[in-house]
């Protein structure tokens, strides 16, 4: 008895830190991943992100062997790592440009998830650390843009920091705190390159653990015109499906004087949570009158997510070798005594960097980012029932669409003033 | 205060502080106070020599060279050796530039001479307060051609002037190829010895063994220099691309065949 406490806890904490069963579940067993029968690229955006990011880890690794995080070294380091050090260039190229490629993956995915409502019900946790991943990756990239010490990142970094000075009671003391004093010196360039390099990418990835985990516990979502439907012949009544659906779309009924469950059609959610518990098997999705097809991760599944990652580095292979003009900006060393005519953040700040200059003051422009952000974190709670079917909730989609096209229509904006 | 308020208006509503006055170390300079004045007549233009040359900096003022005090407005005539006659140029130009005084002693034309018209010294070649880098130019008749016929030189010049357009055609290439983020840290390096090779050669060597160790090494030695940037000019981006672009597409048809079989 005494004894029960202890054996729960590290039953669960090895539950938590090794879900090896139900990854080999979901790889080999047909009841609990479902394909995703969305045949678009877009579908696997995140793994497509995971890839990229082993790429980008390894990058990482090998440029760590000979930069140097120094103000008067820097510059010169990646100058010597981009053309003494063996393939330097194609590392320092494909680590500045894979780091684009995956912010663009990751905006891919969360609008995806957004547009199909995949953020409801059991996936909400996965909403959460995806929207602490992406965060962590857009500090990554801007920790990561200060470090060559060029001209361009000195002084973007400038800006960035200075912003921080705007936000209320905290400002200066966030600014204060990411220079490590009241300019932009030797010491943030250690400090960035801390986070750059040990604390963000370690938070990452545990994040990551707890998000595929979570995937891997609820499986991906369903394409959203998918409904649960219950054999009446098989169903015997038992109740689980009503307690475990979390959008209260099953209810227990008597239409021939047994009990049997009935699914809500406008509040099903197609989440698959009732699948699993079924003691009978009598819940099935369906698209209409077509049953979702469901079959193993592997070999299927992998197989496309294998072929979306391979296509995304072709791409990204091409923008290195053949495009890397085009998307790397020409370096000269950082001089704090000389400001660059135009100061030009990454690609992803680039709107919101246009969204402050526009705005009457620094402090709306932030106000304003701030309830877009917390907008976005808290979206299972304010978008939490009703069909997922884009056809049915034509406002809804709107908004997505609305939000999408202000993100493209401030970058471009950005790039071209 | 006063003092500095004084130097300050003096360094800068004078002629000659007007051309001095971007450096401000000058202001604590008790030599260069004096100096530019009119209490000293026609010392000012050494203190307008020395800002052009590359000795202009506050580690080598009036004081390194002439002894005395820069510092001590009271005592600076303290330590105070005025104007260094012949030979003791060499040894106080040797007091930083050791190696260059040990080889100028090992070599006979730097000897003492009893016609001290042709006693060459550091001062002969680099001249005084507008210290500079010996360039082409020193090689005239009027400091060579007091003790040797100039013609002599003729053949020297030549060879340092092929020396030193080797050296700018190569430099230019490695500054192209840090452009382009091609290796050049070892050109840059070869570059640099191949001058201090010639610089060493300079001071200790005669002008035949000098002539002979520029054409015989120092040129051979830069042109294979040169033949090879010009062989590796290029890496091959796009081979390199494709090549890594196919293996892609491979592993993607390969990919796919199996889904296919999969299927089937």
């Amino acid at each position: 008895m005494n004894n029960r406490p202890a054996s729960f806890i590290k039953n669960r904490i090895i539950e938590n830190i090794r879900p090896w069963e139900s990854i080999r579940h979901a790889f080999f067993h047909d009841d609990t991943v479902a394909p995703v029968t969305l045949g678009d690229y877009l579908a696997y955006s995140g793994i497509v992100s995971a890839v990229l990011l082993v790429f980008q880890i390894v990058t990482g690794l090998l440029l760590l062997f000979y930069y140097s995080p120094h103000p008067m070294k820097a510059f010169e380091s990646v100058v010597f790592i981009q053309n003494e050090a063996p393939n330097g260039f194609l590392f320092v190229t494909l680590h500045a440009i894979n780091a684009k490629l995956i912010v663009l993956m990751l905006f891919i995915h969360m609008f995806r998830i957004m547009y199909v409502s995949a953020h409801r019900g059991p996936r909400s946790h996965q909403w959460y650390t995806g929207s602490a991943l992406l965060t962590l990756m857009l500090i990554t990239g801007f920790s990561g843009y200060l470090l060559p010490w060029s001209q361009q990142s000195f002084w973007a970094c400038v800006i960035g920091t200075e912003a921080m000075r705007t936000i209320p009671l905290i400002g200066d003391g966030v600014a204060w705190l990411l220079k490590g004093g009241k300019e932009v010196s030797g010491t943030t360039l250690a400090i960035f390159y801390g986070f750059h390099v040990i604390l963000l990418p370690i938070s990452i990835v545990i994040l990551i653990w707890f998000h595929l985990k979570r995937v891997w516990e609820t499986g991906v979502s369903a394409p959203p015109d998918m409904i649960a439907r219950i054999e009446k012949e098989s169903c015997i009544g038992c109740g689980l499906c009503e307690r475990i659906c979390p959008f209260e779309a099953i209810a227990m009924d008597t239409p021939y004087g047994k009990k049997k469950a009935c699914v809500d059609q406008n509040q099903c959610n197609g989440c698959r949570a009732c699948l699993g518990k079924c003691p009978t098997a009598s819940i099935g999705l369906f698209s209409g009158e077509t049953p979702m097809k469901r079959e193993p991760l592997f070999p299927h599944g992998v197989l496309n997510r294998a072929v979306a990652s391979l296509v995304t580095l072709i791409i990204l292979f091409a923008a290195v070798f053949f495009f890397h003009g085009l998307l790397m900006e020409t370096r000269t060393p950082a001089d704090p005594l000389v400001t660059p005519d135009r100061i030009k953040p990454d690609w992803y700040f680039m709107g919101p960097y246009q969204l402050l200059k526009v705005m009457p003051s620094e402090f709306m422009g932030l106000l304003t980012l701030a309830a877009v952000f917390l907008l976005m974190v808290f979206l299972p709670k304010l978008d939490r029932s009703g069909p997922r079917s884009p056809e049915k909730r034509p406002v809804y989609i709107f908004l997505v669409k609305t939000a999408i096209l202000s993100f493209i229509f401030f970058t471009l904006w950005g790039f071209i003033s | 205060m006063k003092r500095i308020l004084f130097i300050s208006i003096v360094v800068f509503f004078t002629a000659h502080m007007a051309q001095a006055a971007d450096a401000l170390f000058l202001l604590q300079d008790a030599c260069v106070k004096c100096h530019l004045t009119s209490e000293s007549p026609g010392s000012g233009s050494s203190v307008i020599s020395w800002k052009k040359g590359v000795h202009f900096g506050p580690d080598t003022g009036c004081a390194e060279c002439h002894g005395g005090n820069k510092f001590l407005y009271m005592a600076f005539k303290k330590g105070h050796m005025g104007t260094p006659k012949g030979r003791e140029a060499n040894e106080m130009c040797g007091r930083c530039h050791v190696n260059e005084i040990k080889e100028m002693n090992a070599r006979s034309q730097f000897r003492s001479r009893s016609d001290k018209r042709c006693e060459a010294t550091c001062v002969t070649c680099h001249s005084h307060h507008q210290v500079e880098k010996a360039t082409l130019s020193i090689i005239n008749s009027g400091n060579c051609g007091t003790c040797h016929p100039f013609e002599k030189a003729a053949t020297l010049t030549q060879a340092l002037r092929d020396f030193q357009d080797i050296i700018t055609t190569l430099e230019g290439m490695v500054q192209e190829r840090t452009a382009r983020h091609l290796p050049s840290i070892m050109a840059e390096r070869e570059i640099k010895a191949a001058q201090t090779a010639l610089k060493r050669g300079v001071h200790a060597m005669t002008s035949s063994e000098l002539i002979e160790h520029i054409q015989g090494k120092l040129i051979p030695t830069l042109s294979e220099l040169k033949g090879d940037l010009s062989q590796t000019g290029q890496r091959n981006w796009i081979f390199q691309g494709v090549m890594v672009i196919l293996f892609l597409f491979l592993c993607l048809i390969f990919v796919k065949y199996y889904q296919r079989r999969h299927h089937a």
